[in-house]
């Protein structure tokens, strides 16, 4: 507690400091673009700019660690959680705890009166694990795999199995050019149950088991690395199913695509937001805009917009309807209790240690080098 | 000997026990929930599961690792056991059958608690042990402690020690059902209302505690849609035989790897070390023979997922481990590495199947009936393995079929080599429960315990008439000659004498008559006894044949109804 009330006085020194060459000042925010950009500046970049006066500018960013090379890198990232715990441990994050954040009250409140709110910030009301040692989780999304309704009018796909199984599902698939969720649906094709998954996925065997079943998709697979091009894939009929976010694609379909999707073997996971260490930003604005975005009111905006859900408990009370379609929202977030019947939730830590091995592994493959036999 | 104190009144037994099943289920499930959650830490911590192994990016610290633990593991688990222990040995099932069958008390409490660490350090290690034998001693031992409240109640102690076996299978497998049949089958051996309905309690306990309040998955699921062809029955028994035969050689490999270890020129502390050594240095090379293994569990119900020399290798390999640890001192059960060896056989009995080019109903089946078969025979219960089946993977296809395979498997291993691993070890220790609890009962009973009589001695050089006179005043047919030394010598009988006769007493006496020793249990006595007609039995001591005092028939044959009778008592007992 010494700690966090000497850094809050810090804060306001520098603050006030701050204060007097008060020009345009301004935030780049790297984030991921299309249809959760587009919710994110009507529920927290816009919002932001108003009461606080701080300029936002996006840069897209999708994904990896490869952003930090560049000079300067954005002064906020919208993370995964995998990747911004290995950048964390790779020294290219800054700390941010609960207590920084509460302590930021005084000093934020001070210099920009109009984000002042009785959000008492209580650690309770946070879901568990959401502050790690240089992220703060903001949302959780799910990657799950669409179909497009119109290529099969008999039967549809419902199980994640129905991915692998071209027969009686034949098509193209568009899938990330990653291991990761690939990998984690062929073990629960393979019958592996949620609790084992990483378990399995850790020896040389899961990963040999990985490739035979990813083996029959070879020749079928578009492979994507900015999930827009997910959606753009599947809506112009280039591939019959698609692996993605859940927010991308509910977006498409209330825009009238005809996608479904399999919440069979969806992956839960959390987006977070972190602050490169080589970022020159001031230490306050970026405190304030993450203080804003973490209120539960603006948590629900964004889910109210795009179905990704809050990790403040207080926040689903203000969820509501989606603003076109008037469908309610909670019932689309990937948390939503009929969506977690075979839910499984990514294991960041072990994603994180694990990237480089996995990515060795899945590359191998593609180049042909593993091939998965039976 | 358990004493049955005075009666006490049915609602206060009611209550009683009640209270005792709940309280003891619910304690002894906390802590068995506590052991599993300590040795996955430590697993993971000490980088033996492959989920943390795989997460080590210096692969040359991995490799020193992986020797480094399991032998430090050995050293302090020899320490611990070797220093802090009474028995020097790390306790378990074998013991807690001992206690209930022939009502005595478990070993002390410390021995039993520093067994139980010990057991957490050896699983957390990676040793090739298993983790529900020392859950059963974990059980058993909070059991024993209600032996210090005077209950009054007949059976306490057994009951009390089924209660908290129960509640520690219901709990490690998340089968109630099969916590109370395994208490009934291999600890108690028999099933009264009595004891029958706390443990149902306890049992039920331990599934709430471990379901509800602390919500854990299924320890295995797996798909199975039912068997295609009826010749797969028969399939099913010829894989029990074949798990047979190979638990036998479990069995024997386990004995002789305990014997291997005691004409070791290692001394005993340094000897889990050893084993520990050898595990890490074979873990090189084959990383799956580290620890428990649940992911090797999964992987042999997946088609495909090994090769036919890796199955093979790695049940040979996890065998020998296995037998290594424990025999050279590591504490811990030889259930899960039975359960592990069985898959894996199974699963290559599967592959030679297809390589044959049977059609059959996919590798489950066959892989779970030889994981149950040959680890129910390894521990001597069928019944529970075919309930842990049943609760663990809820499918009644699959049940069925292991059935099969589990009924052959105990059957041929009960005639080869006996009812269980805990059996043969027992009698290793000189009990034999073959032949039920009574004679492994009589069997503890020395005659020393019992009340010997005075007789009338004569010395061999006494003349018969004053030997008859003696014999006439005591009013006894029968006299026994002791040398100076009261050495046992020889019987004289009243009908060989007449008063008369003045020749001395051992031209008379029978040299060739019965005679017992003290340290002969009941057991034997019975056994001697058979055509014996006469007034009294001489006892000797063993050593020099001194006279110690004569036993009547009548002394022989009351201890004996005394003890069937406390058997019948206890088995047949409603409340």
């Amino acid at each position: 507690m010494r700690f966090s009330a000497g850094f809050s006085i810090l804060l306001i020194l520098t603050s006030v400091s701050a204060h007097a060459d008060e020009s345009e000042q301004s935030l780049r925010i790297g984030t991921w673009g299309g249809a959760y950009e587009v919710a994110q500046q009507a529920a927290l970049f816009k919002p932001f700019e108003q009461v606080s006066g701080i300029r936002i500018q996006t840069t897209d960013y999708t994904g990896g660690l490869e952003v930090f090379k560049e000079r300067p890198p954005p002064d906020i990232l919208d993370m995964l959680e995998d990747e911004a715990e290995a950048a964390c441990q790779a020294g290219l994050l800054k700390p941010i705890s609960h207590a920084s954040l509460l302590a930021a009250k005084t000093s934020t409140e001070l210099q920009y009166q109009a984000l002042a709110n009785n959000d008492d910030f209580s650690l309770e009301d946070f879901h568990l694990g959401v502050f790690g040692r240089c992220s703060v989780a903001h949302l959780t999304y799910s990657t799950l795999i669409a179909y497009d309704e119109t290529a099969f009018t008999g039967e549809k796909p419902v199980r994640i199995d129905d991915l692998f199984d071209l027969q009686r599902f034949p098509g193209k698939r568009a899938l990330q050019r990653s291991p990761a969720a690939l990998f984690e649906w062929a073990m629960m094709a393979e019958g592996v149950p949620l609790g084992q998954i990483y378990d399995l996925l850790s020896t040389e065997r899961g990963l040999r088991l990985v490739t035979r079943r990813i083996e029959v998709l070879r020749n079928q697979v578009i492979w994507w690395d900015d999930p827009a091009e997910a959606v753009a894939l599947l809506r112009q009929g280039d591939v019959v199913m698609a692996s993605g976010y859940n927010g991308r694609f509910f977006d498409a379909w209330s825009r009238g695509a005809p996608i479904n999707m399999i919440w069979d073997g969806q992956i839960i996971d959390r987006s977070v937001w972190a602050m490169p260490k080589t970022s020159a930003a001031d230490k306050l604005s970026t405190l304030a805009f993450l203080r804003f975005a973490l209120q539960p009111e603006r948590l629900a905006h964004v889910a109210r917009l795009i179905p990704y859900g809050p990790l403040r408990y207080s926040a689903f009370r203000y969820i509501g309807l989606h603003p076109d379609t008037g469908m309610v929202m909670s019932d689309h977030l990937p948390t939503a209790g009929h969506h977690l019947a075979n839910a499984l939730y990514r294991d960041t830590r072990w994603y994180a240690r694990t990237s480089r091995l996995r990515e060795q592994y899945f590359n191998d493959w593609i180049n042909g080098t593993v091939v998965g036999t039976d | 000997m358990d004493t049955d104190s005075a009666p006490s009144s049915t609602p206060y037994r009611f209550v009683v026990l009640t209270m005792m099943g709940c309280g003891l289920g619910t304690l002894v499930s906390l802590s068995a929930l506590l052991f599993v959650e300590c040795v996955s830490w430590l697993n993971t911590w000490l980088l033996i599961s492959p989920r943390a192994r795989v997460q080590v990016l210096d692969r040359e610290l991995l490799a020193m690792l992986t020797v480094l633990v399991p032998t430090m593991g050995g050293l302090l688990v020899g320490f611990l056991l070797h220093k802090l222990t009474l028995e020097k040995r790390a306790l378990g099932p074998a013991d807690v059958i001992l206690a209930a069958q022939l009502r005595q008390p478990m070993p002390d409490v410390r021995s039993g608690v520093v067994s139980s660490v010990a057991s957490v350090v050896s699983l957390g290690c990676g040793a090739s042990v298993g983790q529900y034998g020392p859950l059963v001693y974990l059980g058993a031992l909070q059991a024993s402690m209600l032996d210090r409240l005077k209950l009054r109640i007949p059976n306490a102690r057994s009951i009390a020690i089924a209660c908290g076996v129960a509640a520690a299978i219901s709990t490690a497998f998340n089968a109630p059902i099969a916590g109370l049949v395994f208490a009934h089958e291999v600890i108690l051996r028999h099933y009264s209302l009595q004891a029958f309905a706390p443990t149902t309690v306890a049992s039920a306990s331990g599934f709430i505690v471990a379901n509800v309040l602390f919500d854990r998955p299924p320890l295995f699921l797996v798909r199975f849609e039912g068997v295609n062809y009826a010749y797969e029955f028969a399939l099913f028994a010829l894989l029990g035989i074949a798990c047979a035969l190979l638990a036998v050689v479990f069995m024997k490999s386990v004995i002789a790897s305990a014997r291997l270890a005691s004409v070791s020129r290692i001394h005993p502390v340094l000897r889990p070390a050893a084993a520990g050594l050898v595990v890490g240095m074979v873990a090189l090379k084959l990383p799956d023979v580290l620890g428990i293994g649940t992911e090797l569990l999964r992987f042999a119900t997946i088609e495909g997922a090994f090769g036919n020399l890796e199955l093979t290798s790695l049940v040979i390999a996890k065998l020998l481990l296995t037998a290594l640890c424990l025999g050279f001192g590591f504490a811990g059960g030889i259930f899960s590495p039975s359960l592990l060896v069985g898959i894996l056989f199974g699963a290559l009995c599967w592959n030679l199947l297809g390589a044959a080019g049977v059609e059959t109903s996919g590798i489950a089946v066959y892989a779970i009936s030889s994981m149950v078969a040959l680890a129910s025979a390894m521990i001597g219960a069928p019944l529970t393995a075919i309930l842990i089946v049943f609760e663990l993977t809820r499918n009644y296809e699959l049940t069925i079929a292991a059935m099969v395979s589990v009924v052959f498997a105990n059957l041929i291993v009960f005639r080869l080599a006996g009812r269980s691993l805990f059996d043969i070890q027992l009698a290793a220790r000189g009990v034999d429960l073959s032949g039920g609890r009574d004679r492994a009962q009589m069997q503890r009973v020395r005659l020393s315990s019992l009340d010997l009589s005075e007789a009338v001695t004569v010395r061999p050089d006494e003349s018969v008439s004053t030997a008859h006179a003696r014999m006439i005043g005591e009013r006894r047919a029968e006299a026994v000659v002791v040398d100076s030394r009261h050495r046992f010598v020889g019987l004289l009988r009243l009908q060989d004498l007449d008063n008369e006769s003045s020749c001395s007493v051992k031209e008379k006496l029978h040299s060739d008559s019965l005679v017992l020793f003290e340290d002969s249990s009941l057991w034997d006595a019975m056994n001697d006894m058979k055509g014996f007609i006469g007034e009294s039995i001489p006892v000797l001591s063993r050593r020099d044949h001194q006279f110690l005092g004569v036993l009547s028939e009548g002394a022989i044959i009351t201890s004996y109804m005394q003890t069937v009778h406390r058997a019948r008592r206890e088995e047949n007992d409603a409340l």
